[in-house]
């Protein structure tokens, strides 16, 4: 399947296949894509609802919860018990992070934007691709059935740190956990949960880096790829090498906790009162070293994709050239492997003597650089534009603004006296939903807005976009911006009720203000939701390439068809040629053959 | 944006912001957090505006772009004239917050080593020698174990290093030779204004987090392990109250007046450790001398050897 | 345009802000919703510690305490083996334990309004028919018990449960098991537990009001018991008020089933002995149950003093090698020596407590005589503590009182020998060794 032979293929003929193959058990990498878009919707609500909870149990510390705490909660006074609400932000994180943003970024974007955009029929292994669609759905049970076993949920973070999470009794004594109810059967069925999550993303990784190395349209060479292609050829690289160390993690906790191995159990055992766990051999703090080793790359993994997006919608709807193509990508890469050697900085406060740490702290601090070089680089882009405000494009320029509060903050992090300080306070909180929420979630919004034309062939309604995405800045930060005041005055994380201690109990009114607002902001979700399914149905029909914008995937149909494109595309130019051509034209796709005086500002 | 700034300028009057630093971790501390937080305050200011002025400005009309007027050299061009083109430009942007960046990483690291080089954990016959307790996290609980008075008035005149160091000698995270004159607290620690302490910090059952916001003291603790801690407190905040007849703190001991707001200093586990993780409270009594520590721990001594008002 | 709509949303989200503010600003209710109330106990009253055989491993996490009956026949609690299908009828036939789920809804309505009547409910909760001078003594007024039910909500009510019966949502999960306050039995107390020949019987007295204060204060070191000591002395004496409160009711209904319900093994039901009104049965025992606390406040354990100086080497090597004597001699010794027990410590506290097995105690759960060699004193480390448990016992755990049959003097050799015992340097410099 190689692309130096251009042939003319026409869209596949396939024998009519019937319903299950064409949509349920499809190796299109279109379907596939979508499959990933609407299961990580339905996660994303459930991870929201888990927040919403949380923001109740905060603004409101000692109250009965509305309606259920009458049904249910008599035996805990009507308000919710403590370990409900551990584990409610513990399946809140691990629910948005490996079953909301990792999929939707990489397997949903991922796989409906790659073999569109360099010109391929589809991904180098469909049935591969395929396949790790579907080993999400065990991962999709497991997560869900893990609300309903003895116990509960896993409620120990979703660091999951030893040994709240993998103490268990000596051997034959059973699979609960003496140190919390939740760290027993829902703690199993989470790490095996995210065993499938990890087995089904390093599938998708190899499919995309073969894909895109090996099935690149001709003329498509690797610098005249767009930034999205880009950012998700360096997030698979991401993924191939981080994940089998969490995988690794995972399964040295499960089998500490189904056989008794001891990997994380210190010498002496532990002592919950009368309950003793064994002597062990290992120590608590491998489980750190290995987890954030994957963890932390994984961040990167999910903003790399949204960063490569939004360059593009940005560039697109400026009408502009992306300010330092090469840079970006440079920056990309950079972020990337610098990504692989600052772990250490989550473990800054674990016992660490700095003799060892500066240099993690030093190349945590670097990471700053090429980030604050992205910005710029948007800045730049948007510079003497023509700058057409559709909602993908108040979502990505959404993502540049907040982006930047979230990187200034994690400069705090990055200065480790400081750390002391802020670790485990609301000021980290804040920084990672300012870039998880702020930045992804809205990268993530404007790719759905941006490509929905593309997999539906429907327009999505602009109004109603545009008031979903106004409510959504605002609420979304009135939710996070204040906690930035609430980390600096010390308010520490995981707390169910703050009044207990002198130098929080102050802290309330602001916390029911960032409840109400969160309590706005889930709400308003629903606009989307409504405008999503609506327009599927009655939207108006989309164009070809409604948003004219050059790369390969605006070519073709909306939706693309089987096989993507009706003749291999030849590729003559990058994708940003944007800018004053002459009184018709301001955008020069990327198969638009050159002509002689071109002035092509890409590098080739 | 401007929401953002009014936030930060109304916080700290509303008592909303930094705890008062009550230990000489605290100048460190703090001044790095506002360096930090003048430099990105800057560049966050900076990049929002130009991002504000250039929506507003390059505000579009659909249909293709006008023809460009012809541009000169913009002002910044003007100013600087190294930045003829894009290379140049970038460069500048990535050298320039390099830099800055390179100098907070560098500023911090002497600050880093006072707080946490274990080469530098105070000892005998370093300038001071701090008093040692033991402190074990439990679930959900801060026990803490002091030596006995005795022992710690030899180790106060500089005496018996031999002793001071068996106590320090902790094997898989609990120590080798408790005594049984040493003199048990819980959720307490008590110590005296300019005093060093020094906790070694240790746990039977999960992670927990020895964290004294006031003191900018933060340390994990793991099982299995027993991790030394230091801090000097500047100020006192503890006396001995006649009516209730026993030691109170949230006093302001410069000005004698009750603060409890500043002058409360918690204990408050920042590592998540279970159902109680929130209620893991202790507190610090910085008595304002010496000699009302030893007031304390005497009166604790005696207390703890109790043997009960004789009924015959 | 787009501003426009983007200031309408602003508009709009501030208007819904305000709005949602006001109207949930009143709602941090403190206390209790006036919907929950005490209701009558559905979990099995337990009225024995004879209920199996002695084992070296505690229950696993979620198996103890017992919520209901059919608990016991799920694998693999405790109480599985001798509990199993056809033999659980033996604890129940025996009255091992008592199953109030036969009490027919009519008993039960009865009860329940008797006692709501009297103790009222978790929001307004109240002590009636005792007399002002217990009232006052122990602190039982509707404001303070209300004050104390505030706090017991944030931060007991999970583990010791809404009623004090020690099976709230965590119980399942913590080894030792919050109390149970319901017997009102307590067990670590400074109250005398022995009385004199002729002396109407004083077992399971309860504990003063400092006893519970201590507890709070101090926590249980070794158990899921934390010190409270981040609330303020005036709140936990309204939580020692709530507990009392608590017992008291939790008393009074144990009493009454016990009492006046017999088991018709045919129908399986609980009945009501002939002739019993059980509104004037909780009307007469409340009283009594209030007269026992308020005895119990006055009837501190008597403390021998200690016989020497603490710094007399000499005499401190003495007693505590006489201190090990009493502990290893075996009833038979001791019987020679005219000491007259049922139990020699050591035949519990196997091998020091580093061998001992646990077993069952009156509230149904799992417990183990201490390991003296560790140093950790569940009711307390002081010197005193140790000779009030001693002489007293530990109530409710199978930890016999001694004070009637040891002296004074020979409870303190014991206190000093097991106050050596845990230290390696301190057994060497008295001349003991435990191998």
């Amino acid at each position: 399947m190689s692309s130096s032979q251009p042939h003319a293929a026409e869209v596949h003929a396939h024998p009519e296949m019937g319903f299950v193959r064409k949509y349920i058990f499809s190796t299109d990498h279109k379907i596939i894509g979508i499959q990933f878009l609407f299961s990580t919707l339905i996660f994303l609500v459930i991870g929201g609802t888990l927040a919403m909870l949380v923001r109740a149990q905060l603004g409101w510390p000692h109250a009965e919860l509305p309606i259920i705490g009458n049904w249910f909660l008599d035996s805990n006074g009507g308000r919710m018990t403590e370990t409900f609400y551990n584990m409610l932000f513990s399946m809140h994180a691990s629910v948005m992070i490996f079953f909301v943003i990792i999929p939707m970024l990489v397997g949903a974007f991922g796989n409906f934007t790659i073999p569109l955009m360099i010109g391929a029929k589809d991904m180098a292994f469909p049935k591969l691709n395929m396949l790790s669609y579907w080993f999400m759905w065990p991962a999709f049970t497991l997560i869900l059935i893990s609300f309903f076993v003895e116990g509960g949920a896993p409620a120990a973070g979703w660091t999951s740190y030893p040994t709240l999470a993998s103490a268990g009794m000596p051997a034959g004594e059973g699979l609960q956990s003496p140190a919390a109810p939740n760290s027993g059967h829902g703690q199993i069925f989470w790490l095996l949960s995210l065993l499938f999550v990890g087995i089904s993303s390093m599938m998708g990784s190899i499919n995309y880096i073969t894909t895109i190395i090996n099935l690149r349209a001709p003329g498509m060479t690797l610098y005249r790829m767009p930034m999205t292609t880009w950012a998700m050829f360096i997030t698979a690289i991401l993924q191939a090498f981080a994940l089998p160390v969490l995988t690794v993690a995972l399964l040295l906790q499960s089998l500490d906790k189904l056989i008794g191995t001891t990997f994380f159990l210190p010498p002496r055992g532990l002592e919950f009162g009368n309950w003793h766990t064994g002597p062990g051999g290992g120590q608590p703090l491998l489980w750190q070293h290995l987890f954030w080793f994957y963890s932390h790359p994984a961040v990167y993994i999910m903003i790399l994709p949204a960063m490569g997006m939004v360059s593009d919608i940005i560039s697109t709807f400026a009408r502009r050239p992306l300010f330092g193509y090469k840079a970006m990508i440079l920056s990309i890469a950079g972020i990337a492997g610098l990504g692989f050697i600052v772990w250490g900085h989550h473990m800054f406060q674990s016992g660490m003597d700095p003799r060892l740490g500066t240099g993690f702290m030093i190349a945590t601090i670097m990471i700053a650089l090429p980030s604050a070089v992205k910005v710029f680089n948007w800045l730049g882009t948007i510079w003497l534009g023509n700058i057409q405000y559709t909602t993908a494009m108040l979502f990505a320029l959404a993502f540049v603004s907040l982006f930047i509060i979230g990187g200034l903050s994690g400069i705090f992090m990055a200065a480790t006296p400081v750390d002391i300080y802020i670790h485990d306070t609301y000021f980290i909180v804040a920084h990672l939903h300012y870039v998880l929420f702020a930045s992804s979630l809205m990268g993530i919004f404007a790719g759905i807005y941006y490509w929905y034309p593309k997999m539906f062939g429907r327009m999505m309604n602009e109004t109603l976009g545009k008031i979903h995405f106004f409510f959504t800045f605002i609420a979304g930060n009135c939710v996070f911006f204040p906690m930035h005041i609430l980390g600096t005055a010390g308010l520490r994380r995981r707390i169910p009720d703050i009044t207990n201690t002198v130098f929080e109990a102050p802290l309330i009114p602001l916390n029911q203000f960032i409840s109400i607002s969160a309590f706005i902001l889930g709400i308003v979700q629903i606009v989307f939701i409504i405008n999503f399914f609506y327009s599927l149905f009655k939207g108006p029909v989309a164009g070809r390439n409604p948003w004219h914008s050059n790369t390969l995937e605006w070519t073709t149909t909306s939706p693309a068809p089987h096989g993507n494109f009706e003749t291999t595309p030849v590729v003559y130019r990058w994708p940003y040629e944007y800018g004053y051509f002459d009184a018709n034209e301001d955008s020069k796709p990327q198969t638009k053959k050159g002509e002689p005086g071109d002035t092509s500002q890409g590098h080739h | 944006m401007l929401a953002c700034l009014a936030l930060f300028v109304i916080a700290p009057s509303h008592g909303w912001w930094l705890p008062p630093g009550m230990s000489t971790h605290s100048e460190d501390v703090d001044f790095l957090f506002y360096i930090i937080l003048y430099i990105t305050g800057f560049f966050f200011i900076l990049t929002e505006a130009i991002l504000i002025v250039f929506m507003f400005k390059y505000a579009g009309h659909p249909g293709p772009a006008k023809a460009a007027p012809s541009t000169g050299p913009n002002i910044f061009q003007k100013m600087f004239p190294f930045l003829r083109d894009q290379h140049h430009v970038e460069m500048a942007w990535t050298v320039v917050p390099a830099a800055i960046l390179l100098y907070i990483a560098f500023a911090q690291v002497p600050a880093w080593l006072r707080i946490k080089d274990r080469s530098k954990t105070p000892t005998f016959g370093g300038k001071q020698v701090p008093i040692q307790l033991e402190v074990s996290a439990r679930q959900f609980e801060w026990r803490v174990r002091y030596p006995s008075s005795e022992r710690l008035e030899k180790w106060m005149k500089n005496e018996g290093k031999e002793d001071f160091k068996s106590f320090g000698v902790f094997h898989n995270g609990q120590p080798k030779y408790k005594q049984m004159d040493d003199v048990p607290a819980v959720n307490e620690i008590h110590l005296w204004k300019g005093q060093t302490i020094l906790v070694h910090l240790n746990t039977l059952d999960v992670i927990h987090s020895f964290n004294i916001p006031f003191m900018r003291v933060k340390q994990d603790a793991l099982p299995g392990k027993t991790i030394p801690v230091w801090f000097t407190p500047t100020h006192a905040n503890t006396r001995f109250d006649d009516k209730k007849q026993r030691w109170v703190d949230g006093i302001n001991m410069e000005t004698g007046k009750e603060d409890r707001k500043f002058y409360r200093w918690e204990i408050a586990c920042a590592e998540l450790c279970g159902w109680g993780h929130h209620r893991m409270i202790g507190r610090i009594y910085v008595h304002e001398t010496q000699s009302d520590f030893f007031k304390w721990l005497k009166q604790t001594e005696i207390e703890n050897l109790s043997h009960g008002k004789a009924s015959k | 345009m787009l501003v426009k709509v983007g200031h309408c949303s602003a508009v709009l989200f501030l208007a819904v802000a305000m709005a949602l503010s006001l109207s949930l600003s009143g709602c941090d209710s403190n206390s209790y919703s006036a919907a929950i109330r005490y209701l009558v106990r559905t979990d099995p009253l337990v009225t024995t510690d004879k209920l199996g055989e002695d084992r070296y491993n505690p229950d696993r996490p979620g198996q103890l305490p017992i919520f209901s009956a059919g608990d016991l026949r799920e694998f693999p609690n405790p109480f599985f083996k001798d509990a199993a299908q056809e033999k659980e009828d033996n604890f129940f036939a025996q009255r091992k334990m008592i199953d109030p789920t036969k009490i027919s809804a009519e008993n039960r309505k009865t009860l329940q309004d008797a006692l709501d009547e009297f103790f009222g409910t978790p929001a307004e909760p109240k002590v009636e028919l005792i007399d002002t001078q217990a009232r006052d003594k122990l602190k039982l007024s509707p404001e303070q018990l209300a004050k104390g039910s505030h706090y017991y909500r944030i931060h007991c009510l999970h583990c010791h449960g809404v009623p004090g019966n020690g099976r709230g949502p965590t119980s399942r999960w913590i080894n030792p098991h919050p109390r149970d306050y319901r017997q009102g039995i307590f067990k670590f107390q400074s109250v005398n537990q022995v009385s004199k020949k002729g002396e109407e019987s004083k077992a399971n007295q309860k504990p003063s009001r400092a006893d519970l204060m201590r507890t709070l204060q101090e926590g249980i070191e070794g158990t899921a018991m934390p010190a409270f000591n981040l609330l303020s002395d005036g709140d936990l004496e309204s939580l020692v008020s709530y507990v009392i409160h608590l017992s008291i009711r939790g008393e009074v209904e144990y009493d009454t089933i016990k009492t006046n319900f017999e088991l018709n093994k045919d129908a399986g039901t609980l009945d009501l002995k002939s002739r019993v009104n059980l509104k004037k049965y909780v009307k007469l025992k409340t009283p009594l149950v209030g007269q026992a606390w308020l005895d119990a406040q006055s009837d501190p354990i008597p403390v021998v003093k200690f016989p020497f100086p603490e710094t007399d080497v000499d005499k401190m090597k003495e007693s505590v090698q006489r201190g090990q004597d009493l502990f290893l001699a075996d009833v038979e010794k001791l019987k020679k020596k005219k000491i007259e027990v049922a139990a020699s410590c050591v035949s519990c506290h196997t091998d020091y407590g580093r061998q001992a097995k646990f077993r069952f105690d009156e509230w149904g759960t799992l417990v183990k005589p201490a390991d003296l060699t560790r140093g950790v004193y569940r009711g307390g480390r002081r010197p005193v503590d140790l000779y009030y448990r001693i002489h007293s016992g530990i109530n409710g755990s199978g930890m016999a009182n001694f004070g009637g049959t040891l002296s004074g003097q020979q409870i303190w050799d014991l206190v000093n020998f097991v106050r050596v015992l845990p230290y390696k340097a301190m057994r060497e410099k008295y001349g003991i060794s435990i191998n």
